[in-house]
């Protein structure tokens, strides 16, 4: 009979994982990359939302759900208030808490961290609390801010928080080999993946297919973000084209089938949206890229800090164009169709190799653990043993 | 060995047995051979007591226990709120920099509750020097009473994880596992030095012709079960027709002093209680010596109660309460234990036993010294198993490597509650709940009107009224 190990690690959420974004997606995997690298760790996310500045009473009772993740599939296991995770908090090891600056009670956290502990900060762009953090924060060597991108790390940088980034986006099972598909000279089809938010800037990809040829064409996939006045804008843009289809949300198989039956995949955040209001840091990552990569698509993306990041990474800044350009995009749409398959086919491959290489959840534990690991090489070492355990 | 001891006050200063168990040991530590250095606060002269004046290494490094003078449990009421149960920040730089310059085989904890217990215990498990918790109290308690505005019971249950401890009584190692559990927990008996009482014990000069003297003897307080031992003597006088008097030794306030008067005055057995007041050590012992009997109805409150085996110890019956700590090394079977301690007819019960059965008397007040000094003794029992513990703590050191950056984190860890406490204005305890202020505001002026013996009754409804533990 074999003694269950006691979890060692701790994933916090300052968001709910009830109902995932990308933000919380990238802690889901975080915890599972931790589990399936033989790390016993839990993971924990608060109940729901509360005021980012809470008193400390109150914040001591807010509930924090204990979760069991199968697979990405999460479910609430238990549920106490943060009186009781702060002092189980204090058995783990390493703590890793994501959203940081989404909550006063990472403050608690911290302040309830013992010397045998290492702790993790990462943001996904949630911040109500990002200067009563920078006011409060006080750095030591137990207490590292590893953001998910070098945009992000930067931005931490700029506002006094030393930081070190590592990235991840896909697992190695969801990299897939693309079958050969005959196309006509100059065929292209696109995707533009996404919730539809004005900063997204999926008008500047419907413009771009519209003023070209009918061989090339669009599917914009992604649910409602709430902004009629933005998904009327896009509707009445596709509306003057038959190349361009909006499929609103879709189920998962229906999504597999568009990006199987896609050549390229667009990605067009931007700072400045339609209206021409700004928008600090449109994407803190770009998993959209990375996942169009696995699906072996050929991305092109607007050139923002994050997209040109990831194409620096993986060897594709040629198919990145200046921001809400619709001009330049459809140079790089015309580019693309103009390659054979296999000169496609070669690119996605290379750059997929290159992905490999940075962005595997399946080593994104271990990298995390490496960062630290000149500053903490005993929390390491007792890490490893447990794994070989 | 170099010992580094830590304890919150120290002789001359005193609060209970907690500090003179620190005297006792550092003393013995150094009889035995081993350098002794003992790290304490800035103590109050109200609690210095001359008779326990010692020439011991003593550095004052801590930061003053606030407010224990008025009483017990008030030093969670201190201004410095985080230093009841949390982090104390200039005394774990203190603690640091004494180990750093002094550079201990060990460390010996004693009280830390008051010094910023969490920091303390964090520094010293966290230099790497093999760390001991001797348990005289319930730190957990201590610990977990006192997170007002910040919340470190995990931080302190890490550090326990990494130190080894020594807990007086079984009772005492229970109530110090609420927060978690120490890496290594052995009980010992608290230490007394059989030296200092007649060996082997003079017979008790029981007379038929004389009256029974019956002894209480330590502090006088309330929660130690002395009006309970009044009311007894009035039902051993009065009911059970048994020519007895009460020999009360120790400091009394005069609150407690009158209301045990106006006890004694309903029962008629005032002429019967004999008063000998605060007296230094030797002067106990020379009172002791004609006394026939001891009752001490301690509370499970106490840690252990130094007082019933220091009675044994004079060849005398016990009435002892069960729940104590020193129960303990009382022996299997004895029959003088107080199971109710708070019911004053089971007490004159019990001595009652004591006095009108000679033979099974005089067995124990024979047994009971020789069985308490083979568990009990300092230098020849406890004091070797104090040092193997350390010693096995010193063995298994490789366990608890030292971080060598812990003070950053402890004190960047304060600064931040801090920050956060001032900008969004929650810092500090708690507002007392209203209903507890009201509570203790009657059970005031219920203590003032009502008649001692009537008060006692409604004790308990007036605990819980007020919220406190019995």
């Amino acid at each position: 009979m074999t003694t269950p190990q006691m979890p060692v690690a701790a994933v916090i959420s300052q968001l709910p994982l009830l109902v995932v974004g990308g933000g919380e997606r990238f802690t889901i995997n975080a915890h599972l990359s931790a589990i399936r690298g033989g790390v016993p760790a839990d993971l924990w996310c608060v109940s729901h939302g509360q005021p980012d500045d809470a008193p400390h009473a109150s914040r001591m009772e807010q509930p924090y759900h204990r979760l069991r993740n199968d697979a990405g599939t999460v479910a609430v296991v238990e549920t106490v208030p943060l009186r009781e995770l702060l002092r189980r908090q204090a058995d783990y090891r390493i703590v890793h808490i994501h959203q940081y600056l989404r909550s006063a009670t990472t403050l608690d956290m911290l302040a309830a961290a013992s010397p045998w502990q290492r702790t993790v900060l990462t943001s996904h762009g949630c911040e109500p609390i990002a200067e009563l953090f920078v006011k409060t924060f006080e750095g030591h060597p137990g207490v590292e801010i590893i953001e998910v991108s070098r945009y992000a790390a930067a931005r931490a940088t700029a506002r006094g928080l030393a930081a070190s980034h590592v990235s991840a986006a896909i697992w190695e099972s969801a990299i897939r080999e693309r079958p050969a598909r005959g196309r006509r000279p100059g065929q292209l089809n696109a995707v533009a993946v996404g919730r539809l938010l004005p900063h997204k800037g999926f008008d500047v990809a419907i413009e771009a297919v519209a003023g070209m040829p009918d061989d090339v064409t669009l599917a914009v996939i992604g649910p409602s973000s709430g902004d009629a006045q933005y998904e009327a804008r896009l509707r009445k843009l596709a509306a003057r084209t038959t190349s361009v289809e909006l499929t609103g949300y879709v189920a998962d198989d229906v999504r597999e089938a568009l990006l199987a039956g896609a050549d390229v995949l667009v990605a067009n955040s931007s700072h400045d949206d339609y209206r021409g209001a700004r928008v600090e840091q449109p994407e803190l990552f770009g998993l959209v890229i990375l996942e169009g990569l696995a699906g072996g698509l050929l991305p092109i993306a607007s050139d923002i800090p994050s997209f040109r990041e990831i194409a620096e990474e993986v060897g594709l800044v040629d198919w990145l164009y200046p921001e809400r350009d619709v001009a330049a995009l459809q140079e790089r749409l015309a580019a693309a169709a103009g390659l054979s398959l296999g000169e496609r086919q070669a690119l996605v491959a290379a750059a997929t190799e290159r992905m490999r290489r940075a962005f595997l959840w399946d080593d994104y534990w271990a990298r995390l653990e490496g960062q630290g690991a000149a500053v903490w090489p005993r929390v390491a070492a007792d890490t490893a043993r447990d794994r070989a355990a | 060995m170099k010992l580094l001891l830590v304890s919150n006050v120290f002789p001359p200063h005193v609060i209970g047995g907690y500090e003179l168990g620190c005297l006792m040991n550092a003393e013995a530590f150094r009889r035995v051979g081993h350098e002794v250095r003992i790290v304490t606060s800035m103590s109050f002269d109200c609690l210095e007591k001359k008779e326990f004046r010692h020439d011991l290494d003593v550095r004052q490094i801590f930061a003053p226990v606030y407010d224990y003078e008025f009483g017990d449990r008030s030093y969670q009421r201190s201004p410095d709120f985080s230093a009841a149960g949390g982090v104390h920040p200039a005394n774990a730089l203190a603690l640091a920099e004494a180990i750093h310059v002094w550079q201990p085989d060990a460390i010996v904890i004693f009280n830390p509750l008051g010094i910023g217990p969490v920091g303390i215990l964090e520094t010293a498990v966290a230099s790497g020097v093999p760390t001991v918790v001797h348990l005289m109290d319930a730190l957990d308690k201590g610990v977990m009473l006192s997170q007002h505005g910040f919340e470190v019971g995990g931080r302190w249950a890490a550090a326990k994880r990494r130190a080894s401890a020594i807990a007086c009584s079984w009772r005492m190692l229970d109530a110090n596992s609420r927060l978690g559990r120490y890496r290594a927990a052995t009980v010992i008996p608290s230490g007394i030095d059989t030296a200092a009482f007649p060996q082997p014990p003079r017979p008790r000069a029981w007379s038929a012709t004389e009256p029974v003297r019956m002894v209480y003897f330590g502090q006088i307080k309330s929660h130690k079960g002395v009006h309970h031992v009044v009311t007894a003597l009035g039902v051993l006088r009065k009911r059970m027709r048994l020519d007895v008097e009460l020999h009360l030794i120790g400091g009394c306030d005069r609150a407690f002093a009158a209301e045990l008067r106006s006890l004694a005055a309903a029962d008629g057995c005032v002429e019967a209680i004999h008063w000998h007041g605060q007296r230094d050590r030797h002067e106990v012992q020379a009172l002791l010596e004609t006394m026939h009997l001891a009752v001490l109805p301690l509370n499970a409150d106490e840690a252990f109660g130094y007082v019933a085996p220091e009675a044994a110890l004079h060849g005398m019956c016990v009435a002892v309460g069960r729940q104590a700590g020193c129960a303990e090394v009382f022996p299997q079977g004895y029959p003088y234990f107080l199971e109710d301690r708070e019911d004053p007819a089971a007490i004159a019960e019990t001595v009652r036993r004591i006095i009108v059965d000679p033979e099974t008397r005089r067995h124990w007040e024979e047994v009971l010294p020789g069985h308490i000094a083979a568990r009990c003794d300092l230098d020849g029992v406890c004091v070797p198993r104090y040092l193997d513990v350390i010693q096995g703590a010193i063995d298994g050191a490789a366990d608890a490597p030292p971080v060598p950056d812990h003070l950053a984190r402890t004190l960047a860890a304060w600064q931040m509650n801090r920050n956060v406490g001032r900008l969004l204005g929650d810092h500090g305890p708690a507002p007392e709940d209203k209903s507890k202020r009201l509570g203790r505001r009657l059970e005031r002026v219920i203590r003032r009107a009502m008649p001692a013996k009537l008060r006692y009754r409604l004790k308990g409804l007036l605990r819980a009224a007020s919220g406190r533990a019995a």
